[in-house]
């Protein structure tokens, strides 16, 4: 029996009403305490709408929401208590040296005073600031900026971090620097929520992801990211033969392989899901006398899954 | 301190914006003296009043509505709404902090006012001016904080970015349309205008029996009226942090200025047509000022349908009380007689009040409507059109006509049942497509 973990975050058929449109259609999904959830899906998918909706800025039509257990609408101060929310637009206080914005940012998040110059310079050694106390917001390059926003969004310890779009713009270097940071936040237990179109970072560190499309679950809620890459297609394997048969891929469905596709010496199988279909279909072939020389599993990324639920629109992907 | 208003003086009043101000102060003063010649302190009491005025009144109510606005522009306001201070420590931080330089600059000004002021009419008068100048800038500071909230609402209800721009215009409009709307003549003739002309009166107000002094009167009534305007901007900042305010404020504000108003008027009937013209204008003002979100309405109906009033309340339409209070005005004008040459009559009011049900609807039709952003204007001109019509057709159908108020007061009932029918119909379509 698997340990009970609690949700952080928990939604009910929430329904949100723009005054000319529905932009959520009764989403349903529970997010586990320190998980990192990858919120995926086109642009108006109603990403940003149902971020807003767990922070509490903006209230469902219908459904309700909980963030550590706190009814978001019942309860939206304790919700943005508990919570560090960087929207995919974000504005910084340009005047102000990096150490009054986070100083500001950790008092007016409750942070008490006489803790509130030690919170501000944990949080800019955390987002690799510290360095720069004194420089101007304004002057910051736009990856220095998009970590001081970080920075304030988590000085008061919040125990859940949505982040919307927030590699957009970024260089590779501040990408990279972005997705250290997530990962160093995610392994302080921060249950965090990234939405993103730039999947393949995504891939680095988050542990579950949810679709959304027309304002809608897609692909069946909330999956593993592991799950993920074994899609109900099964595992993909690429196998290489020595003195294949002409007639292999033939051969290889008469022995009841999902055959992808077969190109001179090399075959691609769907393997069934499970611990040891990798093994068992290695020791079939080697028994069936085909002189396996290659066998390596292929890696389905978080954007083929996507890919594929974007172009079919009805694949489940596991779970 | 508070930190929203450490983080303004941090912007707002660093030392080198101090210093330029100094400069400033110096030279307008140091010229004042060398000009002035004998008369140094009348001269600089001038001085003074020219610098508070642009400073307190002009500068800070800009400054203050651009508090928000700013912030909104800036994209740093959903960062501010995530804040833990509470609603009141982020209101007057924002108020008094953003406008810290400016009051800085305008207390220099009022110094020398309260100096010159002092000396030609002594402490009673000196006090008199502090108060009354202290008011007016915080009346306009407040308001013009309140109107830009509301903006910002009013936007994010119809998908659009806030804009700011005309919030100080506006504000000042506000007050200085109410201060000659007052004196019109029909107003007069009500005895209704001895409210905000009557701060610019000299001779002493008679206000609900009691004689007080012009001065002290418009003193007070400043005073007055500025907090009720800090208690708005509190009120809208708390919507702002996603708080649920429950209906007083409004109806607070409403009844407090139907009563100051029904004060200075004489007789029964004259203080209810007084109330009830007051009470008239603030649904007016309520129907154009609140965010047309008809996804609240909608929910707002269904609890009312469903007998759920504790919850309904929180939704409670803002243009709702003041219709209910000027339904109650009309019927205390009937119940107190007619009283010729100082109120209308019970029919005519009961014909006005047909006819305010009929506008709004009509403002409710257009605000609506699939142009949000367009809905103010439209709603403008189709009112002015239908009473335009009205007035060249002089017909009792269709404006309240005094000689044929029963007339009136039918049609009037007929056209605000046509106005909201078409009205609901669209505050009821469901949204389908996704955004």
């Amino acid at each position: 029996m698997e340990p009970y973990i609690s949700p952080m975050i928990a939604a009910q058929d929430v329904v949100f009403d723009y005054p000319a449109a529905r932009a959520l259609h009764g989403i349903s999904f529970v997010v586990p305490r320190g998980s990192v959830l990858a919120l995926v899906g086109p642009n108006g998918a109603g990403k940003s709408t149902l971020m807003r909706c767990i922070a509490a800025l903006d209230r469902p039509t219908a459904g309700s929401i909980t963030v550590a257990g706190v009814d978001t609408q019942e309860h939206p101060r304790a919700v943005h208590a508990a919570i560090g929310y960087l929207p995919d637009f974000f504005g910084l206080y340009d005047e102000l040296s990096v150490l009054r914005c986070l100083v500001y940012a950790a008092r007016s998040r409750g942070v008490p005073p006489e803790h509130a110059q030690d919170a501000a310079k944990r949080a800019a050694q955390r987002v690799g600031l510290d360095d720069r106390l004194d420089q101007r917001a304004g002057e910051l390059s736009r990856g220095l900026r998009q970590r001081l926003a970080i920075g304030q969004t988590i000085v008061h310890a919040p125990q859940v971090l949505l982040l919307d779009e927030p590699a957009a713009g970024l260089d590779p270097e501040a990408r990279r620097s972005l997705s250290d940071l997530v990962k160093r936040l995610a392994a302080e237990e921060m249950t965090i929520l990234v939405s993103s179109h730039i999947l393949a970072e995504l891939e680095d560190y988050c542990t579950d992801m949810l679709m959304v499309r027309d304002g809608r679950v897609a692909g069946g809620g909330i999956v593993s990211t592991a799950d993920s890459r074994r899609t109900v297609e099964g595992l993909r394997v690429q196998v290489r033969f020595l003195q294949p048969p002409a007639d292999l891929a033939d051969r290889l469905q008469s022995l009841g392989f999902a055959v992808e596709s077969t190109a001179g010496e090399e075959a691609i199988l769907r393997l069934p899901g499970g611990p040891d279909a990798e093994a068992e279909t290695l020791s079939r072939l080697v028994a069936e006398g085909l002189k396996v020389k290659g066998f390596s599993p292929l890696k389905t990324t978080l954007e083929d899954a996507y890919l594929r639920e974007a172009r079919d629109g009805t694949t489940r992907w596991g779970g | 301190m508070n930190p929203e208003f450490q983080r303004n003086l941090w912007l707002e009043a660093g030392p080198k914006r101090l210093a330029w101000a100094g400069v400033a102060l110096l030279v307008v003063y140091g010229a004042t003296v060398i000009l002035a010649e004998h008369r140094v302190l009348n001269g600089l009491g001038v001085a003074g009043v020219l610098v508070f005025i642009s400073s307190a009144l002009i500068w800070g109510s800009r400054i203050a509505g651009r508090a928000v606005g700013d912030e909104v522009g800036e994209r740093t306001w959903d960062f501010q709404r995530l804040s833990a201070l509470e609603p009141w420590s982020m209101t007057w931080g924002k108020l008094f902090g953003a406008t810290s330089l400016s009051w800085l600059v305008a207390l220099s000004g009022l110094f020398f006012v309260l100096l010159s002021v002092f000396k030609e009419g002594g402490p009673a008068m000196a006090l008199q001016a502090l108060l009354g100048c202290a008011a007016a800038a915080v009346l306009l500071q407040a308001g013009s904080m309140a109107v830009a909230l509301l903006g910002v609402r009013r936007a994010r209800a119809e998908g659009r970015a806030a804009a700011v721009r005309f919030t100080f215009g506006g504000v000042l409009g506000i007050f200085l349309i109410l201060s000659v709307v007052g004196r019109l003549a029909p107003l007069r003739q009500f005895r209704m205008g001895a409210g905000l002309p009557s701060l610019f009166s000299s001779s002493d107000q008679h206000w609900w029996g009691l004689s007080i002094s012009a001065t002290w009167f418009a003193v007070m009534s400043l005073a007055a009226f500025a907090a009720w305007a800090l208690v708005g901007a509190w009120r809208l900042m708390r919507l702002e942090l996603q708080m649920r305010n429950a209906p007083w404020a409004w109806p607070g504000f409403v009844a407090f200025a139907a009563v100051w108003a029904a004060g200075s008027a004489s007789g029964a009937a004259a203080r209810w047509a007084a109330a009830g013209a007051v009470f008239a204008a603030c649904a007016y003002v309520a129907t154009f000022a609140e965010p047309a979100d008809r996804v609240r309405l909608r929910k707002f109906v269904d609890l009312v349908r469903r007998g759920r009033w504790a919850e309904a309340a929180f939704d409670f339409p803002a243009a709702l009380a003041p219709v209910l209070f000027t339904g109650i005005a009309v019927l205390g004008l009937t119940a107190s007689g007619a009283d010729a040459g100082h109120a209308p009559s019970p029919s005519v009011a009961a014909a006005a009040f047909a006819f305010l049900i009929r506008d709004l609807g009509i403002v409710a039709y257009f605000r609506f409507g699939p142009r949000p952003r367009r809905s103010d204007l439209g709603a403008v001109v189709a009112l002015f059109l239908a009473y335009f019509v009205g007035g060249v057709a002089r017909s009792a159908l269709l404006f309240p006509d005094p000689n044929a108020a029963g007339i009136s007061a039918v049609s009037g009932t007929i056209m605000a049942l046509g106005a909201w029918t078409l009205a609901w119909k669209r505050i009821r379509a469901r949204e389908h497509s996704t955004v």
